[in-house]
Formats: structure tokens, sequence, C-alpha cells
């Protein structure tokens, strides 16, 4: 059996299980958090996604800067585009929760200042993409912010919580700081709608990709 | 309502959202697989 | 060594010719000098009779010198975009030794601009420092941060359609940090506060510096060669 009907059932599995990350995410019992908490199965994955998104366009950026291969800047900007939806879910459902939970959509914990970097980073990198027509500078200076990006990643995530302390707001970081409060049955769904999300992500991702290829393939054909 | 017809409910909406999602994708990677076989058959024609 | 020695002495060059073409038509430098004095009297005159909290005024010295910069360090490269210069820069000297120059150059603008700035925001806003020395630290550091992140950023921008408001968006997500760090060290540097809370900020600082000029001069050579 080739790898083209192995994918396929594989994506048929995808289908289900999601299906059933969505049953249970519903029907299992009631988080710690309260009903409200259901919506970490959502919210913690997407963003996930989005970070995960950002590291492999970094890394097709770096990629295209070594091999100069145009479908390494299509396959980065796919991700990028993937990383900025995934990224505006994750925005919304923390916002949601936080309403819910802490009374205020916007509070500047840790969590939500990195999702809000990643929010604007993903803006200005398109916004780049767009202002330049040649495609192979676009490529370049593409990859170059993001490896730009990259960089202020670390010092960010460590500047992070001091804006945490100055608004005050210690109890967030004692429910965000890790799945810690999760009984086994509830972990169990979250790690399957965590797999689950990651599962439709490389999907989507895979998919922009070939299409970016067959775009390619074209183009040569053309020139052929 | 209740707690757990609410429940219910949202998640029916869940569910027919990803399952339109899911058939949304899987005719768009039927599409792609296509016109990847026809590509792969121009090539092998050229060759 | 003496490769390292001709390579900082065409930086240095670089430096010096922007900064001779600076003092003959003094373009960038009047005009962050004048948008900043004119943002902080704009602030004086709203906010002055409300008796702000030291805190807030740390945080707006850093909001005006951000809009500043914004305002005036582009034109390190946009000018040579402008007037044509730029192939004849390429030729002259290694990208490295450029990118340095017009680092400095943006450094040295920065700090005419806060001379001129950070006295009469002391004094219009009664911002008062409780340690001067560590107050000056916190703003040399943040200097070297942001003049190392709009440097390169400048670069980019320069080949590109609608740069001004550009520069900024692409700005703004990179100095993040920066400025996070640099509103906190203020802080922790004005009379009222311990001053030993300084630390973490100070390391930010210096560790994004370090960091962003490392990494703007491995890239520098990408972005400005054709």
């Amino acid at each position: 059996m080739n790898w083209t009907r192995w994918s396929m059932i594989g994506k048929v599995v995808l289908g289900v299980w999601m299906a059933g990350v969505l049953v249970a995410a519903f029907l299992v019992e009631k988080p710690d958090l309260g009903q409200v908490g259901r919506i970490y199965f959502f919210h913690i994955p997407v963003a996930w996604v989005t970070v995960l998104s950002f590291l492999l366009s970094s890394l097709y950026g770096i990629r295209y800067l070594v091999k100069r291969q145009r479908l390494d800047d299509h396959r980065a900007a796919n991700a990028a585009t993937l990383g900025i939806v995934f990224c505006l879910l994750a925005t919304v459902t923390g916002a949601i929760f936080a309403r819910v939970t802490w009374g205020a959509f916007w509070n500047w914990d840790p969590r939500e200042t990195t999702i809000f970097f990643l929010l604007l980073f993903y803006a200005a990198y398109f916004a780049l993409r767009a202002a330049v027509a040649d495609e192979e500078r676009r490529a370049t200076l593409a990859a170059a912010y993001n490896i730009l990006g990259l960089v202020v990643v670390p010092l960010l995530v460590f500047v992070a919580p001091r804006m945490a302390e100055l608004a005050g707001l210690h109890p967030n970081e004692l429910l965000i700081g890790g799945q810690g409060g999760m009984s086994p049955p509830v972990r169990r769904v979250f790690l399957a709608a965590l797999a689950g999300f990651t599962g439709v992500f490389v999907w989507v991702l895979d998919l922009a990709n070939r299409t970016a290829r067959l775009g390619e393939a074209l183009a040569d054909d053309e020139e052929a | 309502m209740s707690e757990v017809t609410a429940l219910y409910i949202v998640m029916a909406v869940a569910l027919a959202i990803w399952l339109g999602l899911f058939a949304y994708l899987w005719a768009l990677d039927r599409k792609v697989r296509r016109l990847e076989r026809e590509i792969r058959r121009e090539q092998a024609g050229h060759e | 060594m003496s490769e390292l020695r001709a390579w900082l002495a065409a930086a240095g060059a670089v430096c010096a010719k922007d900064l001779r073409a600076e003092f003959r038509t003094r373009y960038a430098l009047s005009a962050i000098g004048l948008f900043a004095i004119t943002t902080l009297t704009v602030i004086s005159f709203a906010l002055g009779p409300f008796g702000l909290e030291q805190d807030l005024l740390a945080a707006l010295l850093w909001v005006v010198l951000f809009f500043a910069a914004m305002a005036g360090l582009a034109r390190v490269f946009v000018r040579e975009e402008e007037a044509g210069t730029a192939p004849a820069l390429r030729l002259a000297a290694p990208p490295g030794a450029v990118y340095l120059g017009k680092y400095l150059f943006n450094l040295a603008l920065l700090l005419m601009l806060e001379v001129l700035i950070v006295p009469l925001f002391v004094v219009m806003m009664g911002l008062q420092v409780g340690s001067l020395g560590l107050f000056a630290l916190v703003l040399l550091l943040g200097n070297l941060g942001l003049a190392g992140a709009t440097t390169i950023i400048a670069a980019m921008v320069s080949q590109a359609s609608a740069r001004g408001a550009l520069f900024t968006v692409l700005s703004f997500p990179l100095l993040l940090p920066l400025l996070i760090s640099a509103i906190e060290g203020t802080r922790s540097t004005l009379a009222q506060s311990a001053a030993a809370g300084i630390w973490p900020s100070l390391q930010v600082l210096g560790a994004y510096a370090v960091a962003m000029v490392t990494v703007s001069l491995m890239l520098f050579p990408l972005v400005w060669t054709e």
C-alpha cells in the first residue's frame, strides 16, 4: 500500500478522532475550574499550534536562506497563515475564558502577553510580505524578519512574568502555569485534543504546501 | 435550560462544524490528489 | 588583526559620513527633536494638572522615545536609497561595516535626542530620579537595544513601499521586550523605588542589545546585498 493510501486512512482516522474529542470534551466530568474549564480543551491546543506554526515558519525561512528554493518560502508563508489564524483563535478563546473566570477580557499575564506578541509579529510579517514586490527579496526579508522574531521570543518569555506582577494578578499564574489540577479522564481528553488539533494543523499545512508545489510545477512546465 | 442540555447543544454545534470542515478538507485533498496524479503522468510522458 | 582594524575603520567612516551629512542639514535630528518636543509639550499640557504618578511618568518617557525613534531612525537607509547612493555604499564598504556604521549613527542620534529631551521631561513632568547613575545606565542600555533593532529593520524597509508605516509596524513587536524592560528599569531608578529591583531589567536590556546586534550583523549581508 502506498503513501497516499496510508495518508487517506490517517485522515479518516483523524476525522473520527476529532469527532470523538469533541464529544468527550463536553461529556467528560466537569473540570475543576467548572464548565468553563472545558475551553481548555480548545484554547491550549490552538495556542500550541500557533507556536508550532511560528517555529515551522522560521525553519522554512532558514531553509530558504540556505537552499534558495522558492517552495520553502511558500511553505513559510503557509505556516504563517495558519499561524495567524490559530493565534486569533487562541487570543479570542483565552479572552473569553479570562472574562468568565477573572472578570476581565485582558490582563497582560505572561501567556496573554506572549500570544499578543505573536499576533503582532504575524501581522507585521504579512505587512512586510505585502510591501515587497520582488519575489526573492520578499522571501529573503520575510525569512530575516522571522529570525529576528525567533531571537526576541526568549527575551519576551523572560520578561512577560514581570508584566503580570505589575498587573498584580498572581492567581493567573497558578492556573495557567500548568496542567496541574486535571483529573485523569480530563487529562486524557486534553491530550487527545492536543494530538487532534496538531493533526488537523499538519493536514491543512500539507494541503497548502502540496498546492504550492503544484503551482511551482505548473510554472516550471510553462517555462519549459 | 439545564446545564446538561446546554452542553449537548454546544457539543452538537461543535460536531457539526467539524464534520463540515472535515468534508471540505477531504474534498480539497481529493482535488489536489487528482492534480498531483495528472502532473506526475505528464512528467512521466515527457520522459 | 589589521583586517579587523580596517573593518572598524570602514564602519567609523560610514558613521562619520552620516554624522557630517546630518550636521550639514540637521534633517533627522530636527525631525525627531521636534517630534519629541511636540509630544512632550502635548503630554505636559494635557496631563500636567493631574499630578501623575511617577510610575506612569517612567512609562511615558519611553513612549515619547519610542515614537521619536519611529519618526527618525528609518532615515539612515531610506536616505541612501532616495539619494541613489546605496549602490556606491555597497561597493565602498563590507556589509558588516556598513551596518556597524549605521548602527553607531542611530545610537548617536538617540543619545543626542535624549540629551535634549530627558532633562526637559524631568522638568516639565516632574520626574523624580533617585539614582542618576542607574537612570543613565538604563537609558544607555535601552538605546543600544533600540538602535540595534531599528537599524536592521530600517535596512529591510528601505527598499519596500509604505516605508514609514511599515517601519513602525515591523519594529514594535520586536521592541516589546525592550520597552517593557526599559520602563521597568526606569521605574526602579526613581526616587520612590528600591534600586535593587533593577537587576533583572538590566539583564534583559543587556541581553537584548547583545542579541540584536549579533543577529543583525549576521542577517545584514543578506538584507543589504541585492
